[in-house]
C-alpha cells in the first residue's frame, strides 16, 4: 500500500467501531432521546367535534403501505395516536405500551394508527429502536402536518399533539383526548371510550 | 366496565411475595408484607420497550430462586412505575409475572429509593426493623445466577 499511513487509519477505525457500544435491541438509548423540557400543555384548536364524520387521509407508513383512513370503513374502528416528535422522552414511553394492550383493542374490533409529523426515514430509525410496534406508524411530514391540522391538533412549532382520536366503523369521531403533552395519557380512558362504542 | 374491573383486580387480589404466591394484581398496602428475609423489587414501566424485554428475565429469575429453594427466603414484587391499574395488570398479563404485581401511578412506592426511570431492579435485605437496599442494578437482564449470587440471604 502506497500510504501505510491510511491502513492504520483504517484499522483504528475499524476497532473503534467494534468497541463503540451497540444499542440493544429494543430499547431507545437514553442518549439519543432529547429533553424537551416543560411545554405548552397544548397549542393547537381542535378542528373537529365528537360526531362529526372523521377527515380523511392516505399516509405512508414506515412498513412501506400506503394507509388511508376510509379503507376501514365498515371493518374496524380505528384509534388515532398522535404524538409530538420522534426521539421524544414520553413518546419513546407511550407507543410501546400500546403493543401489550393490542387485545383490547383487538377485543373492541379496533385498529390502531399511529402519525408524528417527522419523516419516514427518521420514523424509521425511531419505531425500530423500539422494537416492533403491533400497529402503523405514519408520516404526516409531507405537506407539513396536514392531517394533523385537519382534525385542529398541529401545534405552533410543527409538532402535533399528543392526542388520542377514536373512529367508529361508520367513520364518525366518538372521542377525543387531546392530553397535556407533557404526560402520558393513562390507558383506562381510552379503554373507557371503547367500551361506549356501539356494538 | 374496564375500570370497574382494574379496581376490583387491585381491591381483591393482594397476597405476599413470597413463598407461593401467584401471580396478581395487588395493592399497595401488600408492599414488602412478607416474612422473607430479602425482597427483591421490579420496577417496570409497562410503557417502556426495555423494561417489557426484562420481564421474562425477571421471571427467569424467580423461577431460579424457587428452584433453589430460596422461595420462602426471597420475596419478589414488580412495581409499575407510573402505571394506573389497568396498565400494570396488562404488563402482568402479557408476561405471566408469576408474582405480585403493584401500580404505582403517583410513584408513591417508587420515589422512596430515589429518582430513577425503569427499568430497575433492587434487592432489599430487613434491618434494623425496616427494609434497606443492599443491591441495585439497571440490568435485569443479566445472568439470574449472577444476580443471585449477589442477593442471596
Amino acid at each position: 500500500m502506497k500510504h501505510p499511513s491510511l491502513l492504520i487509519g483504517a484499522v483504528i477505525a475499524a476497532m473503534a467501531g467494534a468497541c463503540a457500544p451497540q444499542p440493544t435491541p429494543g430499547v431507545v438509548p437514553r442518549t439519543l432521546i432529547h429533553s424537551s423540557g416543560k411545554l405548552k400543555p397544548v397549542d393547537s384548536r381542535l378542528a373537529v367535534r365528537v360526531g362529526d364524520r372523521a377527515p380523511d387521509f392516505t399516509l405512508p407508513a414506515v412498513s412501506g403501505k400506503s394507509i388511508t383512513l376510509s379503507d376501514y370503513r365498515s371493518r374496524k374502528n380505528v384509534i388515532l395516536t398522535f404524538v409530538p416528535a420522534a426521539f421524544t422522552a414520553v413518546c419513546s414511553a407511550q407507543w410501546p405500551g400500546y403493543n401489550l394492550a393490542s387485545d383490547v383493542f383487538a377485543r373492541h374490533d379496533a385498529v390502531m394508527l399511529g402519525i408524528t409529523t417527522d419523516n419516514i426515514p427518521s420514523l424509521h430509525a425511531w419505531t425500530g429502536l423500539m422494537g416492533e410496534l403491533e400497529f402503523e406508524a405514519l408520516s404526516d411530514f409531507w405537506p407539513h402536518g396536514k392531517v394533523a391540522e385537519s382534525y385542529g391538533v398541529l401545534r405552533s412549532d410543527g409538532t402535533a399533539e399528543r392526542a388520542l382520536i377514536l373512529i367508529d366503523k361508520q367513520g364518525v369521531i366518538r372521542w377525543i383526548d387531546v392530553h397535556d403533552i407533557n404526560v402520558r395519557p393513562p390507558l383506562e380512558e381510552l379503554a373507557a371510550a371503547l367500551e361506549k362504542l356501539p356494538r | 366496565m374496564m375500570l370497574g374491573a382494574a379496581v376490583l383486580l387491585v381491591a381483591g387480589c393482594a397476597s405476599d411475595g413470597g413463598a407461593g404466591a401467584t401471580g396478581s394484581t395487588a395493592s399497595q398496602a401488600q408492599f414488602l408484607r412478607t416474612n422473607a428475609d430479602v425482597a427483591v423489587v421490579d420496577f417496570f414501566d409497562m410503557y417502556c420497550h426495555s423494561c417489557q424485554t426484562a420481564a421474562p428475565h425477571v421471571n427467569d429469575l424467580h423461577a431460579l430462586v424457587q428452584k433453589r429453594g430460596l422461595g420462602s427466603r426471597i420475596a419478589f414484587y414488580a412495581v409499575g412505575w407510573g402505571n394506573t391499574a389497568m396498565e400494570a395488570d396488562l404488563y402482568r398479563t402479557r408476561f405471566d409475572v408469576p408474582f405480585p404485581v403493584i401500580p404505582d401511578r403517583d410513584l408513591t412506592i417508587s420515589s422512596r429509593y430515589g429518582k430513577f426511570r425503569p427499568p430497575l431492579l433492587i434487592a432489599l435485605r430487613r434491618e434494623g426493623g425496616g427494609w434497606k437496599e443492599f443491591y441495585r442494578t439497571t440490568d435485569p437482564t443479566a445472568s439470574p445466577e449472577a444476580i443471585l449470587d449477589k442477593i442471596r440471604p
